[in-house]
């Protein structure tokens, strides 16, 4: 028999996982719809227009090869532009340096694209890498909280610090921008606390008015 | 000239062998993985090695790795890098050594093969090709901490052509100026940010991308 209060604890805990589970699904689901869409208008669009554009380039060729060279080379330009927003795609879903390295080296080169001044350091141990979806999770909230600190906190600098230790990963990033971040205010913060509870995660923000922002993420993670 | 390629899927390894060879380029090896290819560079080193970043069997960052394997083997061996994306990070461990002969292309490059050729010369021949993607990103890093304030925007033309590896006599021509002009450029752009002028082509952009990426 369980005792009454390790009863009420599963039954939160059921309640928590319910909860978590459906909203993991609906955004899993919504981010499926939007890829979707981003691969109809876009690439899929530009091959048929490409498609098209070759077929009409060919029957010119004989009769007035100028034209068809023309319509070559707009073809040729509507690749390109295919690709690009490709390349857009794949680094929304997986960026490519999170698959070839994992989360430092991928945070790191997240550093190198952004304006603000940001000061990496990591102790990954010597442990395995976690699972790719908490790897994916974890750069995504980073790259979150990133942008937010670029976009809202009037910051110069920021510092980023990663540890992954006894099955818990860990990540702090602070700005020395005017603080006052309000987690209750905007989606922003709860839309990156709400999907770190899938993975029973959990997010704790520090910023008071005039500074620093600290935003601590705690992920348990068995490693791959 | 002589290139060894290492191109995983069959397609493209194909397509650039021929692209190169409709070029005057003769092919030493074509590979499709990082170990073979840096068999093939022992056996019978190449003028430049073509690689793609990424290869069996873990298909991660395996072709960057033989690259730079390579060039702790040979150093100063060419190679260019060639990737379905750009990534700073990687440009700088390829640039790291602080020697030439360092490409880092998007396979979208291949579509002008004329230019692509001229890339693939340029960097046989020591110098650099970096990719308008890795240096515009890096322009706009820099113009965010405003230190590149201090350039007139002709003049920040020119820095992104430069740092792409690009001779004053291309610029010139891609500019649709005379090479005495970009010349008064250059020196102007090496004047106001405190560079060492060089009339070494290789040094000049050498020296560009590091004042970039500090």
């Amino acid at each position: 028999m369980l005792a009454p209060t390790g009863s009420a604890e599963l039954e939160r805990r059921v309640e928590h996982l319910s909860q978590t589970r459906t909203e993991t699904l609906d955004s899993g689901a919504a981010e499926i719809r939007r890829i979707e869409r981003d691969l109809h208008d876009g690439a899929q669009a530009r091959l048929v227009a490409m498609g098209m554009t070759l077929d009409a380039a060919g029957q010119l060729i004989d009769e007035d090869p100028k034209a068809a060279r023309a319509l070559l080379i707009e073809a040729r330009d509507s690749s390109a532009k295919a690709l690009q927003e490709l390349r857009n795609l794949v680094r929304g879903i997986h960026p490519p340096v999170l698959a070839d390295r994992g989360l430092a080296d991928a945070i790191r080169a997240l550093a190198l694209d952004t304006a603000l001044r940001i000061h990496l350091t990591s102790d990954l141990g010597q442990q395995a890498r976690p699972f790719a979806s908490i790897e994916s999770a974890a750069y995504f909230a980073v790259n979150e909280l990133v942008a937010n600190v670029s976009k809202h906190a009037k910051a110069s600098q920021a510092w980023i610090d990663i540890r992954q230790h006894d099955g818990m990963l860990t990540i702090t990033v602070t700005d020395d921008g005017q603080g006052g971040a309000d987690p209750g205010q905007g989606t922003g913060l709860q839309g990156i606390e709400r999907r770190l509870a899938a993975f029973d995660g959990v997010l704790a923000v520090s910023s008071p008015p005039g500074g620093p922002t600290s935003v601590t993420m705690e992920i348990p993670c068995a490693s791959r | 000239m002589r290139v060894a390629i290492a191109e995983d899927l069959f397609l493209l390894r194909d397509g650039l062998t021929r692209m190169l060879e409709a070029h005057g380029f003769a092919i030493t090896a074509a590979v499709d993985n990082g170990d073979a290819l840096l068999a093939a560079l022992r056996e019978d080193p190449p003028d430049v090695a073509i690689v793609d970043v990424r290869l069996p069997p873990t298909f991660t960052d395996e072709g960057l790795r033989a690259a730079l394997q390579a060039r702790k083997e040979n150093p100063g061996l060419p190679v260019l890098v060639l990737s379905q994306y750009v990534e700073q990070l990687y440009a700088r461990e390829l640039l790291a050594g602080g020697s030439g002969g360092i490409g880092y292309l998007l396979k979208d490059r291949v579509f002008d093969s004329a230019q692509f050729a001229d890339a693939v010369r340029r960097v046989a021949r020591g110098g650099t090709a970096m990719d308008p993607e890795v240096i515009s990103r890096l322009l706009a890093r820099t113009t965010g901490d405003g230190s590149l304030s201090v350039l007139s925007p002709r003049e920040r033309e020119v820095l992104a052509l430069m740092a792409e590896g690009r001779s004053n006599a291309a610029i010139a021509q891609r500019l649709v100026v005379t090479e005495r002009a970009v010349a008064k450029h250059t020196a102007s752009i090496f004047l106001k940010l405190n560079l060492q002028q060089s009339d070494d082509d290789n040094r000049r952009v050498l020296a560009v991308l590091a004042y970039l990426g500090g």
